[in-house]
């Protein structure tokens, strides 16, 4: 494999919260325009998982290397560069609250692409919202918008820097199969429009079967297996088939 | 030996809100200047707190003169009412009160406002855009509150004088002209000046412990209801230590 397509590289991650080992040695290589969904039960690590990818955790044990960069070498300035380039849509979007959909928007740009004009700031928030097809929704308060509206603001609001990989926890949590099923569609038109690779936190098996490369299931902190959706389908191992078994 | 449990939780609270402090200084002093949110705090810390401010500040000017002129008028002294409710107030009664209303309303609302989104990750969105929350969130909050609280204070102390005014002419005639030579006659610049600087230092403690419980609020729901909660009973307890302390500064200093 041709290190330079290599986005993101987890080595031998590990962490605990006191004597709970929620990650013990981890290991994930994803590559340019890759999805790869981390399944694994609630409570098994996988938001720790990538809250640690993008420096909210520091683990106890590992490497994390984005874009060639090794994560926990990096100090504050270093990582706030870096994650302009890492989108992260959290479990509940995270909008902020006080700020309308146009301000939550323009909140990241403002703060790093300082030399845009107010017309090319205007320009990228519409056409973000346009992506996501609420554009009419710009001078909303979050309070006033429904579950699935909030998930697709916190994508486009994600989007707006116009990152090279997207971390998704549980993009569909909390949404009614036909919203979710929209919102996978979304997710994969728009890496395709803006070639994005993805690490996808799911339990959700129809997430997984419409946008993995691959499939880590994290079991007891590990990988416990790896493999495309077809291949991990046809295992005989119980703890990998009751995910599926679920989903059917 | 190990500490009781009551002990050694204090102590870490304590050290974990002097490293907030600490890290409120450094933060501060960094680039980039939030001054678009900092004058959006102003506004809502200083301008909205105005008409509570002002309303206890005027009821505190009357009751205060009602209260005192019966003791007065014993020793035929009544006269003096304008000068003593007008040093009281400048100097001890209008800054402790309306820290302590500041602290009920500002420093709940900021407690449940960041503890709020910490709980929903809102917090942690900011972070992971690359943006420093903290420099966005608590240091505007807790400039606007330092810089806002002194001029509250000096609009409360207008006002209840004001209202003393009002309460003098309850039972006497006094006119605007001669209330005002009386209250004026006997405050000096060394009754303001310590009281406006105690000021700044109760709205830095009412910004501080609102930010720093909501900063580090957890629990859920649970712990937003609780750093509102313990943000207005450890901001006043302060605030009364810090009064304490400044007494005796002042006292040192021949100002008293």
């Amino acid at each position: 494999m041709d290190n330079t397509n290599i986005i993101l590289k987890i080595e031998g991650l590990c962490k605990a919260f006191g004597s709970n080992v929620v990650l013990n040695n981890f290991n994930l290589e994803l590559v340019k325009g890759e999805n790869i969904v981390v399944l694994g039960k609630s409570g098994s690590g996988k938001s720790v998982l990538i809250k640690c990818i993008v420096g909210l955790l520091k683990p106890d044990k590992g490497n994390i290397h984005v874009f060639g960069t090794n994560m926990l070498e990096l100090n504050q300035e270093s990582l706030d560069k870096i994650r302009t380039k890492i989108g992260f849509l959290f479990q509940n979007s995270a909008l902020y609250d006080s700020m309308t959909v146009r301000e939550n928007l323009e909140f990241p740009m403002r703060r790093h692409w300082i030399s845009l004009t107010s017309t090319e700031v205007k320009d990228l928030v519409e056409e973000s919202l346009d992506n996501v097809g609420l554009l009419h929704a710009i001078n909303m308060m979050p309070s006033e918008l429904s579950g699935g509206m909030r998930k697709r603001i916190g994508i486009a609001r994600t989007l707006i820097m116009k990152p090279q990989l997207i971390l998704y926890d549980e993009p569909t949590t909390g949404l009614d199969p036909i919203t979710s099923r929209e919102i996978v569609q979304l997710m994969l038109d728009l890496q395709k429009k803006y070639h994005t690779s993805s690490v996808i936190i799911s339990h959700d098996m129809s997430v997984a079967k419409l946008t993995a490369n691959k499939i880590i299931v994290l079991l007891d902190g590990r990988n416990y297996a790896e493999g495309t959706y077809d291949e991990l389908k046809k295992s005989s191992d119980k703890n990998i088939n009751q995910f599926f078994e679920f989903a059917s | 030996m190990k500490l009781p449990k009551g002990i050694s939780d204090l102590l870490h609270e304590t050290g974990q809100l002097s490293a907030f402090v600490i890290r409120f200084f450094k933060e501060g002093f960094k680039p980039r200047n939030e001054w678009e949110e900092l004058f959006k705090q102003a506004f809502i810390n200083g301008y909205k707190s105005l008409p509570l401010v002002g309303i206890t500040a005027f009821i505190m000017g009357l009751v205060l003169t009602v209260q005192s002129r019966p003791t007065l008028a014993e020793f035929g002294a009544t006269s003096w009412l304008p000068a003593m409710i007008a040093i009281s107030i400048v100097r001890e009664i209008g800054p402790v009160i309306t820290a302590l209303i500041c602290a009920g309303k500002i420093g709940s609302s900021i407690g449940a406002e960041l503890g709020s989104m910490k709980v929903t990750e809102q917090i942690d969105a900011m972070e992971v855009s690359g943006t420093n929350p903290f420099k966005f969130l608590v240091v505007t909050r807790v400039l606007s509150i330092a810089f806002m609280l002194p001029i509250l204070v000096i609009l409360a102390d207008l006002i209840a004088i004001y209202a003393c005014y009002i309460g003098v002419n309850f039972k006497d005639v006094v006119s605007w002209k001669l209330f005002y030579n009386k209250v004026f006659n006997s405050l000096e610049y060394s009754d303001f000046i310590p009281a406006l600087v105690k000021s700044f230092f109760f709205g830095l403690t009412i910004g501080l412990v609102g930010c720093f419980k909501g900063y580090n609020s957890q629990k859920g729901t649970e712990g937003v209801g609780h750093a509102a909660n313990s943000a207005v009973v450890v901001a006043s307890l302060i605030i009364f230590i810090l009064d304490l302390i400044a007494v005796q500064i002042t006292d040192l200093l021949g100002l008293n």
